[in-house]
């Protein structure tokens, strides 16, 4: 019989090592943490000539070094963890252990590796190690090459401790990478903690310095809000939600957390999860001792959810692009008092002497398994509590502030009368009459504001009302008549052949046209109330007439109306809400289709036209309708004017408001080129 | 006598709606096309564990895509012509709603061949839409459906919206296409921006933006 063993080439170490890992700092990190691993307190990264290739790397700590077999057995073995589950190290640190891949790319870094350590074990010893990869190049196989380990003795007065340097850097360390590794040393034991574990990664570079000062401003209480939850290791989660004073607004039991799964208990590891929320506006900041921007570029480096396990940060989670937890995604689909990565901050503490959460081989974060996906689950429903406590908060605000209101208007009004009182006789009887003037106009504003808001709140009723009907309408009842329409028509011509057309036919056919115009009003109200019209963005303005148009069409035709588009070249955008411009455009089609009414069927048109001079369109819409009577022109614009005795007269009225928004104009002629008004916005474009 | 469609013989077929008026108006139409209806009440119950006594005897389905009133569903229709694809029963979906997309995921609608819009129903479009469930159950697809291997590109990620634009390679590079974030693979959720590429399988050949699926996403 003859044995074999499978061997390795030494390419293998170029694969496993560099290709594992996408930059070098990954690597670095890895070497730190070694460090952490063996009890130091301090390790000292220097770069040296590194914006060119040949430049050097130290990576120097004050550990407890290693012996001799430590060094065979361990830091020389790839892909073998030297942790042991459950063991911790001599300052009670659970090791972060690696199988030694990135300590691989890091020492390939340059052409030659060079470690020096000096073990706790033997304070007389020193044991040095000279790698050359250009010596693994040339051999065939990794087993070919021997490495001499020097033992001698320490010189006096060294410390315990392991330098590594890495020789005749064989690529350049850019500015970038150099900030990366700033960043991930920085981040690396949890800077914004108490650093229970006494251990401080420095870098020496001028990009460390940078971010160690911005680091050390911490900010934290500054934070409108902190949220602290802490899931037990029986997998009970319980959380407070402090406000910026650190009194404690609300408390929260595992069943407030989890609503929808009570008695569900999370199944991972014990978590301790922080996080603080910055409401980035003038009136919070306005007593701080701090600026908004100081905030934002603290923010923009360190903001994020960051993750600890057993006290050292895993990498990339919180780093930008990294939203594990969802926030920016969350506070798009929902955002009222939502945080997104650009106002917040936040830490998760994991205990895991067990092991249960594994880290990939390439340092790109977790394997997602059940442990992991249970700590996301966890800190999603943490913060969709402090969302819907925070709207609590809100909504008490605004109740507040109605009642408070008027009680300081009381106030002030008093305070006047006394100044008044107390002004010289002469002035006096001029001063009331004034205040008496001031207080009559005010009230009539007052007035008509409270009227245009009963206003706004009684179309959103009948709004959210016909929303209702259509959800209901468009679905069974419109769907019921169609189904049984249908098969009064199929089984109507199957039974009575050319009777039927005579005389069933018109009838199903007059069903069918009604039906289709039933369904027109429930997809326009609909259309109207989709939540995404609302956001801000990019609105093609000629997009929104076609879609405007198109809704209305069945509407149009059934009511012998015909609609031209005379729209100028191109595609004219604006920054806005999809919903103002369609709001704008189908309030003055409406306004249009009434105008219409008592017009001759064959004559009845609508053209909505478009132009563009310099940065400003013109959008207007006019009719062969009877122009404007009954109201003076000037009139037509103010809100509850209407000719109609069923009308709201807030159409026109909203088209103002909304135009006013967006910073435009509007304006109407009585007469155009189809016989009834022209209706005209005039708004900035941001393009064409 | 019952339906036969592409060799395949359709004697009976599940009808559900949470309304017993819809149902009863789809009722009339498979009778009419020679299929026996069979009325489903309630459908209450975890879909695997139900299927067996609600479905078994059934050699089609025609589905509502909402099926929200109480007691009827805890799932919609999509979930349920998804399940029907698995079991390779032919499946139907017939809804009121224009645009679908908000309640039929992209990766669902290529589990449902045929979508009969309220106001185009008839007796020549349900047979269409089953006979296109069939051929698609047997891997014969029409153009519209094919799916293909297809890059695509995220080209615009709006501001605090839940949606991201992209285009697909093979389709022209002016129609941008809205896809919800949830839809894409979990790992780019958090991270997506315009420029990032991604692989799925698509109808690249659909007739409108509407009709495209993307489906097996593959890791970035």
């Amino acid at each position: 019989m003859t044995t074999a063993r499978i061997r390795f080439a030494p390419d293998i170490l170029r694969r496993l090592g560099e290709e594992l890992n996408p930059h070098p700092a990954v690597g670095i990190i890895e070497l730190v943490k070694n460090s952490y691993d063996a009890d130091a307190r301090k390790c000292t990264v220097t770069l040296t000539d590194v914006d060119q290739s040949g430049g050097q790397v130290e990576i120097s700590d004050n550990g407890d070094g290693m012996t001799v077999e430590q060094i065979e057995q361990g830091w020389l073995v790839l892909g073998h963890s030297q942790k042991e589950k459950s063991r911790r190290t001599r300052l009670g640190r659970i090791p972060a252990g690696s199988k030694g891949l990135g300590r691989l790319a890091a020492l390939r870094l340059g052409r030659f590796a060079h470690l020096e350590t000096r073990p706790r074990s033997d304070r007389a010893a020193a044991h040095q190690l000279l790698i050359d990869w250009k010596l693994f190049d040339k051999a065939s196989l990794i087993d070919d090459v021997d490495l001499a380990i020097d033992v001698h003795s320490r010189k006096k007065g060294t410390s315990n401790g392991t330098t590594i340097r890495l020789d005749k850097l064989r690529d350049r360390i850019g500015r970038m990478e150099v900030k990366r590794l700033a960043r991930a040393m920085l981040l690396l034991a949890d800077p914004f903690g108490e650093n229970s574990e006494g251990f401080q990664p420095t870098l020496i570079a001028p990009e460390f310095s940078d971010l160690e000062a911005l680091v050390e401003r911490r900010y934290f209480d500054h934070a409108s809000y902190h949220l602290v939850a802490v899931l037990s290791d029986k997998g009970e989660a319980t959380a407070q939600l402090y406000d910026s004073r650190g009194e404690i607004l609300f408390s929260a039991t595992h069943n407030d957390l989890f609503p929808k799964e009570v008695d569900r208990v999370v199944e991972c590891p014990s978590v301790e999860f922080e996080f603080w929320t910055f409401i980035l506006n003038g009136i919070t900041f306005a007593t701080l001792p701090v600026t908004i921007p100081e905030v934002k570029a603290w923010l923009s480096e360190f903001g994020g959810v960051h993750i600890y396990q057993n006290g050292l940060r895993v990498a990339p989670y919180g780093d930008p692009g990294h939203d594990w937890l969802s926030l920016n995604l969350s506070r798009s689909r929902d955002p009222e008092e939502r945080p997104s990565t650009n106002n917040s901050i936040g830490r998760v503490r994991i205990e895991d002497a067990e092991e249960l959460l594994i880290q990939k081989t390439d340092r790109s974060g977790f394997i997602e398994s059940h442990a992991f996906h249970e700590i996301r689950r966890f800190g999603k429903a943490a913060l969709d509590w402090m969302q819907d406590r925070r709207m609590e908060l809100a909504e008490k605000k605004r109740a507040k502030a109605r009642t408070i209101a008027p009680k300081r208007t009381s106030k002030t009004k008093q305070r006047l009368d006394e100044t008044i009182e107390a002004a010289p006789p002469t002035l006096r009887k001029q001063l009331r009459e004034a205040a008496e003037k001031y207080d009559k106009s005010r009230d009539k504003e007052v007035d008509e504001l409270k009227k245009e808001v009963q206003l706004y709140r009684t179309l959103s009723t009948a709004g959210i009302t016909a929303a209702t009907f259509a959800h209901e309408s468009t679905g069974n009842p419109l769907k019921a008549i169609t189904l049984a329409v249908s098969t009064i028509e199929r089984r109507a011509r199957d039974r009575f052949a050319a009777e039927y057309e005579k005389k069933i036919m018109p009838a199903v056919d007059r069903i069918k046209s009604s039906l289709e115009s039933l369904s027109v009003l429930g997809t326009v109200t609909l259309s109207l109330l989709n939540h995404e019209k609302r956001r801000i963005a990019k609105v093609d303005v000629h997009g929104v007439v076609r879609s405007v148009v198109n809704t209305f069409q069945p509407f149009l035709t059934d009511r012998n109306v015909t609609i031209e588009l005379q729209l100028t070249h191109g595609a004219p955008w604006i920054y806005g809400s999809e919903a103002a411009v369609e709001s704008i455009v189908t309030n003055l089609v409406n306004n249009s289709l009434v105008a219409l009414e008592k017009t001759p069927a064959n004559e009845r048109v609508i053209r909505v036209s478009t132009s563009v001079m310099d940065d400003v369109m013109r959008l207007s819409v006019c009719d062969s309708g009877s122009g404007i009577r009954d109201i003076r022109v000037a009139d037509i614009w103010l809100p509850g004017r209407t000719t109609r005795n069923d009308g709201t007269g807030l159409g026109l009225t909203i088209v103002k408001d909304t135009v006013l928004d967006l910073g435009g104009k509007v304006g109407v002629s009585e007469s155009s080129e189809l016989g009834g008004a022209e209706v005209f916005v005039e708004v900035r474009i941001m393009g064409v | 006598m019952p339906l036969t469609l592409d060799e395949r013989t359709l004697r009976r077929a599940a009808v559900v709606d949470d309304d017993p008026m819809v149902r009863a108006g789809y009722a009339e139409a498979l009778e009419d096309l020679g299929i026996e209806p069979w009325d489903v009440r309630e459908l209450t119950g975890n879909l695997s564990d139900i299927w067996d006594s609600k479905f078994c005897d059934c050699d089609a389905v025609i589905s509502d895509l909402k099926l929200m009133a109480p007691g009827y569903a805890p799932f919609n229709g999509g979930t349920l012509l998804a399940e029907c694809w698995r079991k390779k029963l032919p499946a139907v979906l017939c809804t009121s709603y224009s645009d679908v997309s908000q309640l039929l995921p992209r990766s669902e609608r290529r589990r449902v061949a045929a979508i009969l819009p309220r106001t185009h129903f008839d007796l020549g479009k349900l047979r269409e839409g089953l006979l296109r469930s069939i051929g698609e159950l047997e891997g014969r697809f029409t153009p519209e459906r094919r799916p293909w291997r297809t890059q695509v590109e995220i080209v615009d990620v709006p501001n605090d919206s839940s949606y991201v634009w992209i285009i697909v390679m093979g389709r022209s590079p002016d129609e941008k296409v809205m896809v919800y974030t949830k839809e894409l693979p979990a790992e780019v959720q958090g991270q997506v921006q315009p420029g990032m590429i991604l692989h799925a399988k698509v109808n690249t050949g659909a007739k409108s933006a509407q009709d495209l699926f993307f489906d097996e996403w593959e890791p970035k």
